[in-house]
């Protein structure tokens, strides 16, 4: 899958404060729509309500589970990535109209869903980079008009379910039962300290 | 029994400073009276013209449409002298006049300052949520100014730090607001939030923002009204909540506080 937005991300200091900012999420999200979908036969509209709310839906997601990033920051970045493709599923502020298919099997089975998937993973990958120096690989199956098309039917049936999706596409554990939960997720319970009973 | 005096009290220095806000405000309201009763028909005078004896509503109608033009030649008169008062004009006093940036206690000077860059600020929002015909009073704004001057005197609402956005301030002074009567939204029944709610919601948001920034312009005032009122228009459902809550002043602070920084301009 293409991922046009991560040089562009890369140019930006500071991603995860960036990222928190309204106007600079709402630039940046138009900017992927751009470069994902370059070609003249689609065309896209961004209704900027939704756009907006999907943003502030996040904050609130975000704010009331930032105290979990003392636990694992790695994990926190890749659980805030998941949850804003969640609110950008359940808001869905864009709108593709096409008339030739894509070479890009996720763009040709759910354009919308593609450029979502590709913003938010081209954020979590720009940040675990700046904070971590890591650069994750994404695996072969992101290319596999199968997989898109479950994870489609999967996300319109529970947004929620972005979350573990993306954190599959990032290697890191996915909790497919409660992922909204981000208490519940491996990474976090592993390293939670268990309260001592007197 | 004691006979009732007319007049208990004389007027104070408050009064008095009131004074031309409650004429303007009684303008106001019989302005917005005048254009709620015009009839539906032409100002070309037609009934005028005709010259079989005039109806009673007809009379009426006439003197009505007269006052009508009159008034509005006053408007645009005192528009043309008056320029330096335009809404937007007000608003470079906006930013500085609030009591969420710890200037404590506000100087005398700046009352006329928070009255009248609220009052624009309200106009500018009432467009923005599509109410331009709603009518709003100065001098409710003037009263809530001097509750909360006495309300901030107490040493507990002091911030630590005179650098610090007291969000706590600006909360306390939008619900104060909302509570004066400043804007008079029609009772729209069992619908919550009700406008004159999201305004001063919009209204203590901006304030927020610009708290929190350090361009005051007009631009960045207007600005920060017109995302403002976007972002309040989404958070219908907290807002609501957070006006029937139980502690509307903590509450709309956190709201205040998830919500400004993203919106700020870095």
């Amino acid at each position: 899958m293409r991922l046009p937005m991560v040089a562009e991300l890369n140019g930006e200091s500071d991603l995860r404060h960036r990222i928190r900012d309204l106007r600079f999420f709402e630039k940046s999200f138009r900017k992927n729509v751009q470069l994902t979908f370059p070609e003249g036969a689609m065309r896209s509209k961004t209704d900027q309500a939704r756009l907006r709310s999907s943003f502030l839906a996040w904050l609130e997601s975000f704010q009331a589970n930032r105290h979990l990033a003392t636990i694992d920051r790695k994990d926190f970045i890749c659980f805030s990535a998941g949850s804003m493709l969640a609110e950008l599923f359940r808001h869905d502020p864009l709108s593709i109209s096409s008339e030739t298919k894509s070479s890009d099997s996720a763009t040709t089975v759910w354009p919308e869903g593609s450029a979502y998937v590709s913003y938010c993973l081209g954020v979590a990958l720009t940040v675990l980079e700046q904070e971590f120096h890591l650069s994750a690989e994404i695996p072969e199956y992101a290319n596999d008009p199968r997989i898109w098309q479950s994870f489609k039917e999967n996300v319109q049936d529970n947004p929620d379910l972005a979350i573990p999706f993306l954190d599959m596409l990032l290697g890191q554990s996915p909790n497919w039962n409660e992922p909204a939960t981000a208490e519940k997720r491996p990474a976090v319970k592993a390293k939670s300290t268990p309260v001592l009973s007197t | 029994m004691p006979k009732q005096q007319r007049f208990s009290l004389p007027p104070t220095i408050d009064d008095l400073s009131a004074a031309p806000l409650v004429v303007k405000d009684a303008l106001r309201g019989i302005r917005l009276k005048l254009r709620n009763l015009a009839p539906n028909i032409d100002e070309t005078g037609l009934f005028v013209q005709n010259h079989l004896p005039l109806s009673p509503l007809a009379i009426a109608t006439t003197l009505f449409n007269e006052t009508r033009k009159i008034t509005l030649l006053g408007e645009d008169i005192a528009r043309d002298v008056l320029l330096r008062h335009r809404d937007e004009a007000r608003l470079t006093a906006f930013a500085g006049s609030g009591f969420g940036s710890n200037v404590s206690p506000l100087p005398e000077h700046q009352r006329h300052d928070y009255v009248s860059s609220r009052y624009a600020a309200l106009k500018i929002l009432a467009g923005q949520f599509k109410a331009d015909e709603l009518l709003i009073l100065e001098q409710p704004i003037d009263m809530a100014y001097l509750t909360l001057l006495g309300r901030f005197s107490d040493v507990s609402l002091a911030s630590s730090s005179k650098n610090t956005i007291n969000f706590d301030k600006i909360a306390i002074s939008t619900i104060e607001l909302e509570k004066s009567g400043a804007v008079n939204s029609p009772n729209s029944g069992t619908q919550a939030p009700r406008l004159g709610q999201l305004i001063f919601a919009a209204l203590g948001l901006a304030e927020t923002i610009l708290a929190l920034s350090t361009n005051h312009s007009v631009e960045s005032t207007l600005a920060a009204l017109n995302l403002a009122a976007d972002v309040i228009v989404l958070r219908k459902p907290s807002i609501a909540a957070i006006f029937d809550g139980l502690d509307p002043e903590a509450q709309l602070s956190a709201e205040y506080r998830l919500l400004a920084p993203p919106l700020t301009e870095a």
